[in-house]
């Protein structure tokens, strides 16, 4: 037997309006919100040790139970000569990667290039489904390090200022 | 341009840094790297683009030098003096100055 439920409004006892979970559906996967951080300094470096980039993103997870999709998303030069420049994500104080031993999402070294390198670069990207399991806002952000020489995070070589974008770090609360 | 970091370097070879935006008001001075006055910076940041400029006659020669393989080819066709030859209108196209 078929039956059709027409109403004009729903609230709850409080009369605030219900979100979807209140009403007893099923939401696992929907997106709760999504905030997104932008920088477009540039960056020369020779730490080996991992600092951060600068580019964060902040996120107020509405439950314990959701998870965070971040996003990442940059351009760097190539470093200098037989040398790479390793980059990962932190959620706060805490390297999410979980690899070892190199450790890090992403690298881009620079074993033969030449001199044309000088002037190049590649676009970069990262991601990872995170699990923060609090609602207090949480930070995360791109660090990088270097084994070693000189790298260039949003520049090239050369230092162009034509060679600086937007670099974009988007933070997606997913309902757990 | 010589850039900062670079002029860092030229002091400290070891100096852990992070340079934002080739700015030298925004260096951070990282794993106990012991922090450089800022003229001192730029005094080496002059004098390494003041060697870079000078040297300018070597790279134009260098990108007009024809490649080893048509170099060897003009010592067989036309012998040493043929080949100094062609060197030589390089060279004084770019004088050392």
């Amino acid at each position: 037997m078929t039956s059709i439920l027409k109403v004009d409004n729903i609230q709850k006892a409080n009369g605030s309006v219900p979100k979807a979970s209140d009403l007893g559906l099923n939401t696992t996967g929907n997106v709760l919100q999504v905030v997104q951080g932008t920088k477009i300094t540039s960056h020369a470096i020779t730490n080996t040790s991992y600092s951060s980039s600068g580019l964060t993103v902040n996120i107020t997870p509405t439950s314990s139970s959701s998870k965070v999709l971040v996003t990442c998303n940059w351009w760097a030069g190539y470093p200098s000569q037989n040398y790479g420049m390793t980059l990962t994500l932190y959620r706060d104080s805490t390297n999410l990667d979980l690899s070892s031993p190199r450790t890090g999402f992403t690298h881009i070294g620079n074993s033969t290039g030449g001199f044309q390198r000088t002037y190049q670069g590649l676009d970069m990207s990262c991601q990872f489904l995170d699990s923060p399991n609090t609602t207090s806002e949480t930070t995360y952000g791109l660090y990088y390090k270097m084994d070693g020489g000189v790298g260039y995070f949003n520049m090239n070589q050369n230092g162009d200022s034509a060679s600086k974008q937007t670099c974009v770090i988007t933070a997606m609360e997913i309902e757990g | 341009m010589t850039n900062i970091i670079n002029a860092i370097l030229a002091i400290n070879s070891n100096a852990r840094i992070d340079v934002e935006d080739n700015d030298i008001t925004k260096i951070k001075w990282l794993e106990g790297t012991t922090p450089i006055a800022e003229a001192d910076i730029l005094a080496k940041q002059t004098e390494l683009q003041t060697d870079y400029d000078n040297k300018e006659y070597q790279r134009n020669r260098a990108s007009e030098y024809p490649s080893i393989a048509d170099q060897l080819d003009d010592l067989y066709h036309n012998g040493i003096d043929g080949w100094k030859t062609t060197i030589k209108t390089i060279k004084d196209k770019y004088p050392k100055e």
